[in-house]
């Protein structure tokens, strides 16, 4: 009995993760399109929302590894990927709060981390794993963005700097609207399919399914479902720092910071080595305004997100191993401590939600 | 010279792949982009002018520029379907 209330509250949890991470990343995908009007913030986040949706099903190789490598394996129980899911949670929900773009992968394998740290001590936690995983692309992706996108530009203002802004304005906006729609199918083939993963491991660890099954078509659907809805629901003060506080961008760097954003993301999955697409964006809108004018950076935001970038795992670690300990107080295998964790979270999730919107941006409020 | 423990965890070559091939790919997708704007926006001119060669020259440019844009959308759809 306990054992099925846990694996519902898992679902329910990776589901609402799923959710985060839609509106943390809508940002990746619409904040430089919307910042050079190539599309109204509605219209942009619905195309993304959808464009999320279908690529769930696009690719159907689940990432169940997100935590292999990083933790012991036999160490990862429902518990402790409950309590992974909640400190990825938080650390979405507080970076969102305060418009910094994240890597939502790198708070999941940080929450899942802690917890395992939490259940089996520092050695269940994989050193070696976390340097592969997520040092080294959290350093690579920013920097090859940065640089390729500076190039980009370079070439980019070479070739058409002479024209007209008219055409130029409206073949570089036609250009994002294309390149967008790339990243959010590649954002749906990537992000989804760590949820389906989640929840296809909680369900062979249940006995629910049997191991080594794909995920059932239901899984499919929800995790589709619950990132497009986060997309579409957006995280508008993350599309504000991107689209317009990182740097002020004209139409040919918002293309060469997007399209050289979705050309590395893609050159980067095709040879095995997937970067965060949060990293990468950021990187590339950097490197298309620096390329323009140093100055043109505005360093001191830039700076708070990268500081947000190095608090990522430890931060989610912590809150995930608070969770794993809180909930293992009532018993490893007992469903009281994630029952009353979920209430008080979903709780405090809503409260953090209103209060927000409340006094929040409007849709319109971009820096357009 | 690199350290053992590095040897083992990065797959240097793995690395360098990326970042020679997600920079030409990020760079030659503009270059492709900005010549299509390039080549309509002269042609455009050119039919102004009445300058037929000119209006060719360019709807060509256009017209590859396009094509090479359509060709990396086409290849990252299948990047993003065969991904393992």
């Amino acid at each position: 009995m306990d054992s099925d209330v846990i694996l519902v509250i898992v679902v329910a949890t990776a589901l609402a993760f799923d959710f985060t991470n839609g509106f943390h990343d809508t940002a990746n995908v619409v904040a430089t399109s919307i910042s050079t009007r190539a599309m109204a913030p509605k219209v942009a986040v619905g195309f993304a929302a959808i464009l999320n949706f279908v690529g769930a099903f696009l690719s159907l190789e689940v990432a169940a590894t997100v935590a292999s490598g990083i933790v012991e394996a036999d160490l990862i129980t429902p518990t402790v990927v409950f309590g992974g899911l909640v400190g990825a949670i938080t650390w979405n929900l507080i970076t969102w709060y305060y418009g910094l773009p994240s890597s939502s992968s790198h708070a999941l394998i940080g929450g899942v981390a802690g917890a395992g740290f939490a259940a089996g001590g520092a050695d269940a936690v994989l050193g070696e794993g976390l340097l592969g995983k997520v040092a080294i692309p959290a350093l690579v992706a920013p920097t090859l963005a940065f640089v390729t996108a500076a190039l980009a530009i370079l070439f980019a203002y070479r070739i058409v700097g002479r024209q007209s802004p008219g055409p130029v304005n409206r073949g570089f906006r036609f250009g994002q609207i294309i390149s967008g729609g790339m990243l959010a199918l590649a954002h749906g083939t990537n992000d989804a399919q760590k949820t389906m993963g989640v929840i296809t491991l909680a369900l062979i660890a249940n006995g629910s399914i049997a191991g080594g099954s794909d995920p059932p078509f239901w899984v499919i659907v929800s995790a589709a479902s619950a990132i497009a809805l986060g997309t579409y629901v957006g995280g508008w003060r993350i599309i504000r720092t991107m689209g317009s506080r990182i740097i002020k961008m004209d139409t040919a760097q918002g293309f060469a910071a997007q399209g050289a954003g979705a050309a590395v993301i893609l050159s980067a999955s095709h040879v095995g080595f997937p970067l965060s697409t949060t990293h990468t964006i950021s990187g590339a809108v950097m490197g298309a305004g620096a390329a323009k004018r140093v100055s043109a950076v505005r360093w001191g935001v830039a700076g708070n997100i990268m500081i947000a970038w190095v608090l990522t795992i430890p931060a989610a670690g912590g809150v995930g191993a608070a969770i794993y300990g809180i909930a293992a107080l009532f018993g490893e295998s007992s469903a009281v401590g994630p029952v009353i964790i979920a209430v008080l979270g979903s709780a405090a999730s809503l409260w953090l939600f209103q209060h927000r919107v409340r006094s929040g941006p409007a849709l319109t409020a971009v820096d357009a | 010279m690199k350290l053992p423990i590095a040897e083992e965890i990065v797959h240097w070559d793995l690395l360098f792949q990326v970042i020679w091939t997600a920079a030409l790919a990020g760079v030659v997708v503009t270059i492709a982009v900005s010549l299509a704007i390039f080549g309509a926006a002269r042609a455009a001119d050119a039919r102004r002018d009445h300058d037929r060669v000119d209006q060719v020259i360019f709807s060509t440019l256009f017209v590859l520029g396009v094509a090479a844009c359509a060709a990396a959308v086409v290849l990252g759809i299948v990047v993003m379907t065969t991904k393992g």
